[in-house]
């Protein structure tokens, strides 16, 4: 009786629906979306260099023999505060992104099989007729909702572009233009320690120093060569983020999944030098 | 007028290109300095070197607060899209329920009141 009834009222408008939605509308795979700014968040997450902002500053005053304030540590902290609170604004951006493109996140498979197994167990539908609902709602809810997702991506894309331009350029330029030039500074002061060791006339004192330096120069060169290539993956994050708003119309193109890919690889190749 | 970041960076640039200048000049010339002109030299190596660190960090912050509309923005995207994300969860709880509600009734038709109860728990903790 249900079975009958079921199939009548309910189940072949659903499938009717089923059909016209596949007909009127694919399933945008947006994959590739996910993929790149799920990359770009795990790459942007890096959190080395916002504590060295102080840090590199605390060891040059320690070169030179100063005593470290509060005072004369205000604008390094200022500085990391500013540093993190952009970055942690693009790992959130970045994550939203690739949830929102998670082609998952519009599955309801799981959810409406549970619904239709005890809908079986409730001897409210015989197994057939359920496991058709099942797949049935499956794609009417998936296709409803997908016209919003693709919608929200588009939206999310090309209204952010600009943003993210100019967050990843800032946090590139200060990367570039003040923290590798601090560490500069931090092995300037370690030389100088090596001189100051030479000039105490005692050979022991003076081996000890170039010890120290031989050891801190390697530091040194090992935090800017991942500052560089941080540098570098935040440029070709700005890229691959502006390559989607160009792209806005056509996600599932073959070529832009293509390029955008090629971005995804190269985030991981840079992804390998950072030092942690 | 307040330093531009520009204005910071050359500066800087300036006095980290001083500060070892001033070391090395210190070293070759150690012997003919007296006390005070060793000191003045040690003195003015660290503050030219620690004025530039303090400007690179302004320039930082400079070049980090012209960013702030663009953090606002991203900000208001994120919302937007956690949004999104909460309603579809929220169609997925609903399903939940519906779920709940058919092993509700499949317990209610065992007539027995253990599963009955397992089930009425479960589905209370889906609505909550």
């Amino acid at each position: 009786m249900h079975t009958k009834s079921f199939r009548s009222t309910l189940l072949r408008p659903l499938l009717l629906l089923a059909v016209v939605a596949t007909l009127l509308s694919g399933c945008a795979n947006l994959a590739a979306v996910r993929d790149f700014a799920s990359q770009a968040k795990s790459l942007s997450s890096y959190n080395v260099i916002p504590p060295d902002l102080v840090g590199t500053n605390v060891r040059r005053q320690a070169l030179f023999g100063k005593e470290v304030t509060e005072e004369n540590l205000a604008n390094y902290k200022r500085h990391r505060e500013h540093f993190e609170d952009r970055q942690a604004v693009i790992v959130k951006y970045m994550g939203a992104l690739a949830a929102v493109a998670d082609n998952e996140v519009i599955n309801y498979k799981k959810n409406l099989d549970d619904v239709a197994g005890a809908a079986t167990k409730a001897d409210v539908l015989d197994k057939g007729d359920a496991d058709l609902f099942a797949s049935a709602a499956n794609l009417v809810a998936t296709l409803a909702t997908d016209g919003a997702r693709r919608k929200l991506v588009r939206d999310l894309v090309t209204r952010c572009d600009p943003a993210v331009q100019k967050l990843t350029a800032a946090l590139a330029e200060t990367v570039r233009e003040d923290y590798l030039k601090s560490l500069r500074r931090e092995a300037d002061a370690t030389d100088g320690l090596v001189r100051d060791a030479d000039l105490a006339k005692n050979p022991g004192l003076s081996r000890l120093a170039r010890y120290a330096m031989f050891e801190h120069t390697a530091t040194i060169a090992a935090r800017k060569k991942s500052a560089e290539a941080f540098a570098e993956a935040l440029g070709k994050i700005g890229a691959g983020h502006a390559k989607l708003a160009a792209h806005i119309g056509d996600f599932t193109r073959k070529e832009f999944i293509a390029e955008l890919k090629g971005y995804q690889d190269e985030l991981k190749a840079l992804q390998a030098q950072f030092k942690n | 007028m307040p330093l531009t970041k520009q204005e910071a960076r050359q500066l800087a640039d300036i006095f980290t290109e001083f500060s070892p200048a001033i070391g090395k000049y210190k070293y070759d010339h150690w012997e003919e300095l007296n006390d005070t002109e060793r000191k003045l030299l040690m003195d003015l190596e660290y503050d030219l070197s620690e004025t530039a660190s303090q400007l690179s960090a302004v320039a930082g912050i400079l070049t980090l607060e012209e960013v702030e509309a663009s953090v606002t923005d991203l900000t208001t995207a994120v919302a937007d899209a956690e949004k999104f994300l909460k309603k579809v969860a929220t169609v997925k709880k609903g399903l939940g329920i519906v779920t709940g509600v058919f092993q509700l009734a499949a317990a209610v038709m065992t007539k027995e009141p253990k599963a009955i109860l397992k089930e009425l728990k479960s589905l209370k903790k889906l609505i909550a």
